[in-house]
């Protein structure tokens, strides 16, 4: 009797399993991920680098006007995203 | 009594095996048929649902800016469902100049078609139009060949036709992940990874260096590196470009002769490699269909002129995605590497530096 009731419970087990692996949502999910977008603006004179949200009509190389520190010609020299790692992906 | 209770189990523990042994010779292949196709189904549909999302971003960003009374679904429809023929390749001879043909083609037919819609015109609003319907396209096309598979694996009820369909769910998945998210760039003119080419070589030219159009939608500029005259030719930008840099490599080697040809472009990793890392090497960095490296090789073994490759690795997602930290920082990286090749390269004799990739969000 012991024999036979493990195989029982193991037959449905298995039935479980195999109903377990349909599953409704897929195992690849696509998502939009959230990105924080970066504009770093630097003085071609001193250097002096300034690292700000991309703001809309940005684009690397952008006059961003005159260093508050030398005077010099500040451009943006590069734009970079960072994903924001969210609690529930 | 005990010893008939016990035969009796042993009885029902012989039938649900036997059972068991009989179903799953009989059905095994078709329970599995039904698992696969159950996980492919719910896949196709988060597909779909993201193919809508999708679309109806582009349309919302296209009728922002559009004319009052156009249809823009109707047109965005039309749009993704646009083609290209590939030419016949039986005589393979003159192949290229045919492909290259049909590609400029169709690029000015969509181009023409997003500036009709819209009320401002600008270049770079219809470059980032043009990307965006480009973007939804090819997610509609991965969208299509899927839902064409899962419908004739059901009709035909063929295992072999789903499985090679599950197989392919991660990869597809890592694609349409890519796409979904690169519309993003393109709406709001953020470099992206591909661009990396571009940005390597513009840091090697001043900021206020002058530059001369040599191609289409293609600018040269007139430097020098380490006292090599240097002729750096780069998509223009900051709206989203390619460029035909082979043709402004033969409109260069018209005037010069150079001692070396230079690509920096951004080249798809290996799993296991790094993002950002750089690597030199022998031939002609230029991805897509090949037109405009075939072009540079055919002029570069023309003149016996050597050519060398610097690329910047990343994933295929990372390419279409906006451009991430370590990137921008490998352009520099790459520019260096530039300057330490020319370097090796004799003195006086001038060299030309491609920059190879997508310009959108780099400026002159």
């Amino acid at each position: 009797m012991i024999l036979s009731t493990w195989i029982i419970v193991a037959a449905l087990v298995l039935l479980l399993l195999l109903l377990l692996l349909i599953k409704r949502e897929s195992r690849y999910p696509i998502r939009l991920e959230k990105i924080l977008v970066k504009s770093v603006i630097q003085c071609m004179n001193c250097g002096l680098k300034v690292v700000r949200n991309f703001e809309n009509q940005d684009y690397v190389f952008k006059p961003c006007g005159r260093c508050p520190s030398c005077g010099g010609d500040r451009y943006i020299v590069a734009i970079y995203g960072q994903k924001i790692k969210s609690k529930s992906s | 009594m005990p010893s008939d209770q016990y035969s009796f189990w042993q009885l029902v523990s012989l039938a649900v095996f036997l059972l068991f042994i009989v179903v799953y010779t009989l059905f095994g292949s078709r329970i599995q048929f039904h698992l696969i196709m159950s996980e492919v189904g719910s896949h196709l549909r988060m597909l779909s649902r993201m193919r809508q999302i999708l679309l109806a971003r582009v349309t919302e960003f296209i009728r922002k800016n559009a004319k009052d009374d156009t249809d823009v679904e109707g047109f965005v429809s039309t749009m993704t469902d646009y083609f290209v023929v590939e030419p016949v390749s039986l005589d393979p001879s003159g192949v290229v100049w045919k492909l290259e043909h049909l590609i400029r083609t169709a690029e000015t037919h969509l181009e023409n078609s997003v500036r009709g819609v819209l009320a401002n015109p600008c270049e770079d609003l219809v470059k980032r139009a043009t990307y965006m319907i480009e973007v939804a396209r090819a997610f509609s096309a991965i969208h299509k060949i899927v839902n064409h598979f899962y419908i004739l694996a059901r009709k035909t009820n063929n295992l072999f036709i789903a499985m090679q369909l599950h197989f392919m769910l991660p990869l597809i998945a890592r694609e349409a992940n890519a796409l979904f998210n690169a519309v993003q760039a393109f709406e709001l003119r953020i470099p992206i990874g591909d661009g990396a080419g571009v940005l390597a070589v513009s840091h090697l030219v001043t900021r206020d260096a002058p530059y001369r159009t040599i191609a289409r939608h293609t600018i040269c500029y007139e430097t020098s590196i380490n006292g090599r005259p240097a002729f750096i030719i780069r998509p223009k930008g900051p709206e989203g470009n390619t460029g035909e840099l082979g043709r402004a490599v033969e409109h260069v080697l018209a005037e010069i002769a150079p001692s070396a040809i230079i690509t920096v472009d951004a080249a798809v990793k290996l799993e296991g490699e790094k993002t950002g890392s750089i690597a030199i090497g022998t031939g002609v960095a230029i991805g897509g269909v090949g037109v405009q490296r075939f072009r540079i090789e055919e002029i570069a073994s023309k003149h016996h002129v050597p050519c060398y490759a610097i690329v910047i690795k990343m994933s295929s997602s990372e390419a279409l995605l906006p451009m991430n930290e370590a990137i921008a920082e490998a352009s520099r990286k790459a520019a260096a590497a530039v300057e330490r090749l020319v370097s090796s390269l004799p003195v006086g004799e001038p060299v030309v530096v491609v920059g190879v990739g997508n310009s959108l969000g780099i400026g002159v």
